[in-house]
């Protein structure tokens, strides 16, 4: 119901028979505050047998009544809003009392602040100004930045059509499915998620200027990656040869210790062999049941998964902790050939790819052990085939290699 | 910079497999700039190394580190110590050759392996490609010679070419090298100083290079504040 908030609930018995609604007016004061007023006389009635309440737009103060903390105007409390104090010593206020009607995230950071506030004043007996910082900015995202990231638009969704809309409630937007959800998410700049260098390790070696595909880093004496430009590919990450740039929500060790949670969470023992470590595209994935449902089958199917933002964060070492760990296999699966939301980063893993079979011919192991795949339509089409392709080659592989054993063995009994 | 390129693994694990406790020591300086021996490298050898046990069904503890440049004593000494207090039995370094040497005089009863080739010294021509460009002769002729050093960049070492080797720019034991003479006689007429070559130059005094035997340089500055600090005649 439009333009009209409720006023009275008929009741029958105990139960709920109808709404009145009164027509709304305005909704906001000439302050731009949330005041809505009302035409008392203009009102109707809906039928109903249920009502859930899910409004309240001002703070319930009945229960300070014959205190002496004062109320002010629009259901808040006279308050100090540098000290958050209200009227009556060490009582202090925040959310909507305080402020009147705003954001959650205002009313969280308002009771971090009244938290302080009243520690301070436990503590002292003292009241404290707690200034209001001034959000820091990011700077613009320059145009040359802006012509090197993969444009990706909006998804946008049919209406209901009008003549349809008005003869019941449903949602007119049906809204994402899980799917679309997630391709959504694709779009996201990671503003503030960059990379960043330890300054004490970074040798200036200019390998992340060189490789960032956004032409983002820069040297300053040590590496520098500007946030507002830094799109957190982790190339540079994965690059640096001192270990020294980690992403802010992806530090240097943080894939080999999810490898290593993944190992351990698994009895390595009991599971199917060859035992095959797949890191695989995040951003491939279409569904998040579709994901834990293939997790339970670890153990029958000897795969162990460890799910990544971008399989081209991958070093040449995580491609061989697994080895290290008794993994018979490894097996990379990224986006889509060409699908990658980052430029060049298909290039470098597949060259990070090389290296580590080279490492693994060059101590006498098969280079095979290791596969990249391209995902196909989506991870729910096509991973468990490529899955199945690695595990029968890795089987393969297993059994030549036992029956070598065996031979070599029989050999020297003969002998 | 030294340029310097990781060894082959299968020669680095012969030089280590018979001990039980090995230290892999990185280099934060020259060889993690050239990509042979930083942090990562010491990570990736180390992991290949304990595959190449594993396999063998042989247990071998490999510790890894990198510290800021294996050819400085303030740096050198708390790796040199770790490894006398940590029972370390061998030490693989992908530091220079500087690094192994210096590591080496530290440690009486540990042995040092290099598990890195050490080039030369060289700029990095484009991302992944370094050329020799200076061969440290100990007496620098680049201001006769246009910036370009005959003795690192002519396959010969020559002081007056080019010779009849030189072909379109190129030098005759491949077309991959450019021919250095050619590389100073261009650079010499684009910048109008050709005539210089002309000019009469005695024979050079090789003793400033390899000839004059193992050299040192000395900071009588930086010296003197340390007291005590041998004499050297």
């Amino acid at each position: 119901m439009h333009s009209r908030g409720p006023r009275k609930v008929f009741t029958d018995n105990g139960h709920i028979k109808a709404l009145e609604l009164k027509r709304c007016t305005s909704v906001f004061d000439s302050d731009g505050r949330f005041n809505p007023q009302y035409d008392e006389m203009d009102t109707a009635t809906l039928l109903a047998d249920n009502a859930i309440i899910a409004i309240g737009q001002r703070g319930d103060l009945t229960s300070l009544n014959g205190s002496d903390v004062q109320t002010a105007p629009g259901g808040r409390l006279r308050c100090n809003p540098k000290t958050q104090a209200t009227s009556r010593q060490g009582v202090f206020a925040c959310g909507e009392v305080l402020t009147g009607a705003g954001s959650a995230v205002e009313a969280v950071r308002d009771g971090h602040r009244a938290a302080r506030a009243i520690v301070h004043y436990l503590e002292t007996g003292d009241l404290i100004e707690q200034p209001y910082d001034d959000p820091q900015a990011l700077g613009e995202l320059p145009d040359e930045t802006v012509e090197k990231i993969v444009k990706r638009h909006p998804l946008v969704l049919d209406l209901v059509k009008p003549e349809l809309r008005i003869k019941d409630f449903v949602e007119i937007e049906r809204g994402f499915s899980e799917a679309e959800a997630l391709n959504e998410a694709k779009r996201c700049l990671a503003c503030t998620t960059g990379a960043f260098a330890d300054e004490e390790k970074c040798a200036a070696c200019l390998t992340c200027v060189r490789i960032c595909p956004f032409g983002v880093a820069t040297i300053e004496k040590t590496a520098i990656m500007p946030q507002e430009k830094c799109q957190a590919c982790g190339l540079c990450a994965t690059q640096c040869p001192a270990a020294a740039i980690a992403l802010k929500r992806f530090g240097t060790t943080q894939m080999r210790d999810e490898l290593r949670s993944a190992m351990e969470s698994q009895n390595t023992e009991l599971m199917a062999k060859p035992l095959i470590v797949s890191y695989c595209c995040l951003f491939e994935v279409t569904s998040r049941n579709w994901v834990s449902e293939t997790t339970v089958n670890c153990l029958e199917s000897g795969i162990v998964r460890v799910m990544i933002p971008c399989v081209a964060r991958l070093g040449v070492l995580d491609i061989l902790s697994p080895f290290e760990m008794g993994a018979d296999g490894v097996v990379i699966i990224g986006c889509s050939s060409g699908d990658c939301l980052y430029p060049t980063a298909e290039q470098r893993l597949e060259n990070t790819v090389r290296e580590a079979r080279g490492v693994l011919g060059e101590i006498g192991l098969e280079e095979e052990v290791i596969d990249y795949w391209r995902t196909e339509g989506s991870a729910e089409v096509s991973w468990s085939s490529f899955w199945e392709i690695s595990r029968r080659k890795l089987k393969l592989m297993k059994d030549n290699e036992g029956e070598r054993a065996n031979d070599s063995s029989r050999a020297k009994t003969t002998v | 910079m030294i340029v310097a390129e990781r060894k082959p693994l299968s020669e680095i694990k012969q030089y280590v497999e018979k001990y039980k406790k090995i230290l892999i020591a990185g280099c934060g300086t020259c060889t993690t700039v050239c990509l042979a021996g930083g942090e990562k490298e010491v990570g990736v050898v180390a992991a290949a190394l304990r595959i190449a046990f594993l396999k063998e069904d042989r247990e071998v503890e490999i510790i890894e580190d990198c510290i800021t440049r294996q050819c400085e004593p303030e740096f050198v000494e708390p790796i040199a110590e770790k490894v006398r207090d940590g029972g370390i039995e061998a030490v693989l370094s992908l530091g220079c050759g500087v690094g192994v040497n210096f590591l080496s005089e530290r440690l009486d009863s540990v042995l040092v392996f290099p598990g890195v080739n050490t080039k030369f010294f060289g700029a990095a021509v484009e991302p992944g490609v370094w050329v020799e460009m200076c061969a440290g002769c100990g007496n620098c002729i680049l201001d006769v010679t246009g910036g370009i050093c005959p003795i690192a960049r002519c396959s010969k070492s020559i002081l007056n070419g080019p010779c009849g080797g030189s072909q379109d720019g190129k030098c005759e034991i491949s077309p991959d090298v450019d021919c250095g003479w050619h590389l100073i006689v261009s650079r010499m007429q684009k910048m109008g100083t050709l005539e210089r070559l002309s000019e009469f130059v005695p024979p050079r005094d090789w003793s400033t290079s390899r000839a004059g035997g193992p050299r040192r340089v000395i900071h009588e500055g930086m010296r003197s504040q340390n007291e005590g600090s041998e004499e050297v005649t």
